[in-house]
């Protein structure tokens, strides 16, 4: 990947520990705004370098902002969090834009994993990517793949061929995953003869919500 | 579950190996001491444990001597045998996991579940509403007289008060103990010094695994101080979020081998997956639908653990998987099935009005007069039963043999009964063992597994008499305690043997040698009506939407130990 590429993916820190993805889609498009640019990918990372297991986000940005330090702020506050972002000329922005200190670094962390796993396309459950607002119902395996930043379709149980049906839901739900450096939709198969995304929009939630 | 496990749990724990130990510190003060009890005290019960183990390895000898159990296998010396066949066994159905309105997402009372367990053929029942700071301040007193009550109406069904604990870094397990005077002393306590959600709720947070084990301890040490009879533990639905990992499974079992003895084989919740075209919920068997996107999940568990095979969950339905890496060890571990009762497919009540946290309690259902196809649940005995073999039809009894893995896990009314005799005739112990036990044969010697399985004689409560089609005979060596402690697979175990069921008999008998023994290795016994296998006998994944309980019965039967000498 060229420098100014890499400059395009910004990791975020969220300082909230579960953030709801459209939470998380709105307030990144909320900081956005004006900038002159947007997220067209956004993805979830987990960042397990502390004790405990943190979030993390990725974003790769349509073009530069008009301001970037402006903008990065911006995503810091929407967030509750540190920004990063690639490439050799890396920065750093605070939760407010302060300077970094030794104890950001470790606040950072889940920024800096988001970064890495989502420019090398190792991990990272995508929230939003190219195409993904257009589908919606039953669609091929291959037009999926066609009408979207997904590469490729893999099955539990079941080796989807090109024309197989997925059903994306009514609200086309679809979170497919990095994984060797492809954008990847684990499906499975589903009532009535179809596939189904093996993450879907409304699982079980047990306990209502609780532990 | 977290990944920084630390050994530092292993010095205290009090296994197999142990039990020579001949210890004489004592214990400072007695657990019996109100004190103990005060859910600030959880520092000093911390320190009191560690002390305590040590104590209680001396305990254990005596209680040992005492008849206490009905043996557990591991802690056998080689050629010894426990749980030894005796062609008499008595099989006691019930259910660990049944919810009532004192759990904030279920909304019957204590008598509606035990009537319909009863009708269900249940002769014990054990209550466990979820662990949480309302339940522990003001369920436990509420549902206690009714429990008492509801004894009293129905003197012949064993109905035990216990909990769904939240697992401090885990899932939930049921915990359970006897009737007696300490009973509900021992729960509150438990529930407040150890309860994940009420850990929670008083800020505790990060690494909260070593409050499991504690957690175990304090049980462990109510029976040795004798305020219970017994304590036991289950992993409730282990595999359904990904956060019980196998390392938390091991220091569950190691810190108390005589509490923490086994886990859910098949979850409860198993009308979720009857599909939408059949009227039914539609959504994941077990509520097993999730694709492991909690950050606390063990990463290496695959995706398709997310998933039941065949109504089991995955640890135990795969063969060569989680469970047999438990058994290789050569250590107890015991499957069951559940109901997970908290609201039934197609009753027609919703629940009570009350808000549980300033009440405890929903209140009582609301009749809406029409049958609700939302709800993914079945009555307790309506589909799942753990069948339980004990000398003795009492509390205590029950839980011995729960303890001494005694226990077959049947979907559907699969087969009624089950005979395992496992021995060596000319080269050891010819008397032999049956399940959960432990027998032995001198290296290069025979042994024989012979099998009676009574199949069903009427119709199950779906109105089918279910045929069972075939009887797989699963066996691995015992390889000894791991290494990595997050293992889960086990390369050495697999179906060694298919019996094929034929029908017009009650009973059916299979035999199997093997021959010239040189290892110690372990057998276990899973069957099928045959409907879903692939194409090695297996249970297919359970389709999410799409899963008919019905027409996919299983049964698993814990294993038997051999021991070669």
């Amino acid at each position: 990947m060229t420098a100014a590429l890499t400059a395009l993916w910004w990791g975020v820190a969220p300082g909230a520990d579960e953030v709801p993805d459209a939470h998380l889609l709105a307030a990144v498009d909320e900081a956005l705004a004006g900038s002159g640019t947007g997220a067209e990918l956004v993805c979830t990372h987990v960042d397990r370098s502390g004790p405990v297991p943190r979030a993390g986000v990725s974003l790769r940005l349509a073009g530069e902002p008009a301001d970037p330090a402006a903008t990065r702020a911006a995503l810091a506050r929407a967030l509750s969090g540190p920004v990063v972002t690639g490439g050799p000329d890396a920065e750093h922005a605070g939760d407010g834009g302060s300077e970094p200190g030794a104890g950001d670094e470790a606040l950072a962390a889940p920024a800096r994993t988001a970064l890495d796993e989502a420019g090398a396309g190792t991990a990272g459950r995508a929230i939003r990517f190219p195409g993904s607002a257009e589908v919606a119902g039953r669609i091929a395996v291959a037009d999926l793949i066609a009408a979207t930043a997904i590469e490729q379709v893999t099955g539990i149980g079941v080796e989807p061929a090109g024309t197989d049906v997925v059903d994306t839901g009514p609200n086309g739900f679809l979170r497919p995953t990095f994984s060797g450096g492809r954008l990847t939709l684990l499906v499975e198969r589903a009532a009535g003869g179809v596939l189904q995304p093996f993450e879907i929009e409304d699982p079980h939630v047990c306990c209502e919500g609780g532990h | 579950m977290s990944h920084d496990h630390d050994h530092e749990h292993g010095h205290h724990h009090h296994g197999d190996h142990d039990h020579h130990h001949h210890a004489t510190a004592g214990v400072e003060g007695t657990w019996a001491d109100p004190q103990a009890d005060d859910p600030l005290s959880v520092s000093r019960r911390g320190f009191l444990a560690t002390a305590a183990v040590v104590a209680g390895a001396a305990a254990g000898v005596a209680g040992a001597a005492g008849g206490l159990g009905q043996g557990v296998a591991a802690a056998a010396e080689p050629g010894t045998t426990t749980n030894a066949w005796t062609g008499r066994s008595q099989f006691f159905a019930g259910d660990h996991h049944i919810h009532t309105k004192y759990s904030p997402d279920a909304q019957y009372d204590v008598a509606t579940q035990v009537i319909k367990g009863r009708q269900y053929g249940l002769d014990w029942m054990v209550i466990t509403d979820h662990g949480g700071v309302a339940h522990q301040k003001l369920s436990i007193d509420k549902i206690t007289p009714e429990i008492e009550k509801v004894r009293r109406q129905y003197a012949g069904t064993m109905i035990y008060q216990g909990l769904e604990w939240n697992i401090p870094g885990a899932e939930h397990a049921t915990v359970m103990l006897p009737p007696g005077n300490a009973t509900v002393d021992i729960l509150k306590a438990f529930e407040a010094g150890y309860d994940g959600s009420v850990l929670s709720a008083n800020g505790v947070t990060g690494n909260v695994e070593p409050y499991a084990i504690e957690a175990l301890k304090y049980l462990d040490n109510q029976v040795r101080n004798r305020r219970t009879e017994i304590a036991l533990m289950f992993a409730n639905h282990p595999s359904r979020q990904g956060i019980d990992s196998p390392h938390e499974m091991r220091n569950w079992r190691d810190a108390a081998p005589q509490v923490a003895v086994g886990m859910e084989g098949a979850p409860g919740h198993q009308a979720a997956g009857i599909p939408t075209s059949q009227g039914g919920p539609g959504s994941g068997r077990g509520y097993y639908d999730n694709a492991g996107q909690r950050a606390d999940r063990f990463m290496p568990y695959p995706p398709e653990s997310y998933r039941t095979f065949g109504g089991f969950d995955w640890m135990t339905a795969t063969v060569g998987g989680m469970w047999d890496s438990l058994l290789a060890e050569g250590k107890p571990w015991w499957v069951t099935a559940t109901s997970d009762s908290h609201r039934v497919f197609r009753d027609t009540r919703v629940q009570g009005p009350l808000d549980f946290n300033t009440h405890g309690t929903k209140g009582d259902a609301v009749d809406t007069g029409r049958p609700i196809t939302e709800y993914g649940d079945f009555w307790p005995g309506q589909y799942s039963s753990t069948l339980v073999a004990s000398d003795s039809r009492s509390y205590v009894g029950i839980m011995q043999g729960l303890q001494a893995g005694k226990i077959v896990a049947v979907h559907g009314r699969i087969i009624e009964g089950l005979d395992v005799r496992v021995r060596s005739a000319s080269h050891g112990d010819a008397q032999g063992a049956t399940l959960g036990g432990r027998t032995w044969v001198r290296r290069g010697g025979d042994v024989t597994v012979t099998i009676t399985v009574k199949v069903a004689g009427g119709a199950n409560a779906n109105g089918d008499v279910p045929k069972l089609a075939k009887v797989d005979l699963i066996s691995g060596a015992v390889t000894g305690p791991v290494s990595d402690r997050d293992v889960f697979v086990a390369p050495e175990t697999s179906v060694v043997k298919t019996f094929e069921v034929g029908r017009g008999r009650a009973h059916w008998t299979f035999e199997h040698t093997f021959k010239n023994v040189e290892r110690s290795f372990y057998v276990r016994l899973r069957g099928s009506d045959g409907n879903q296998l692939d194409g090695n006998g297996n249970p297919l994944m359970d389709v999410v939407g799409d899963a008919n309980p019905w027409e996919d019965l299983w049964f698993y039967a814990n294993p038997v130990f051999v021991d070669a000498i």
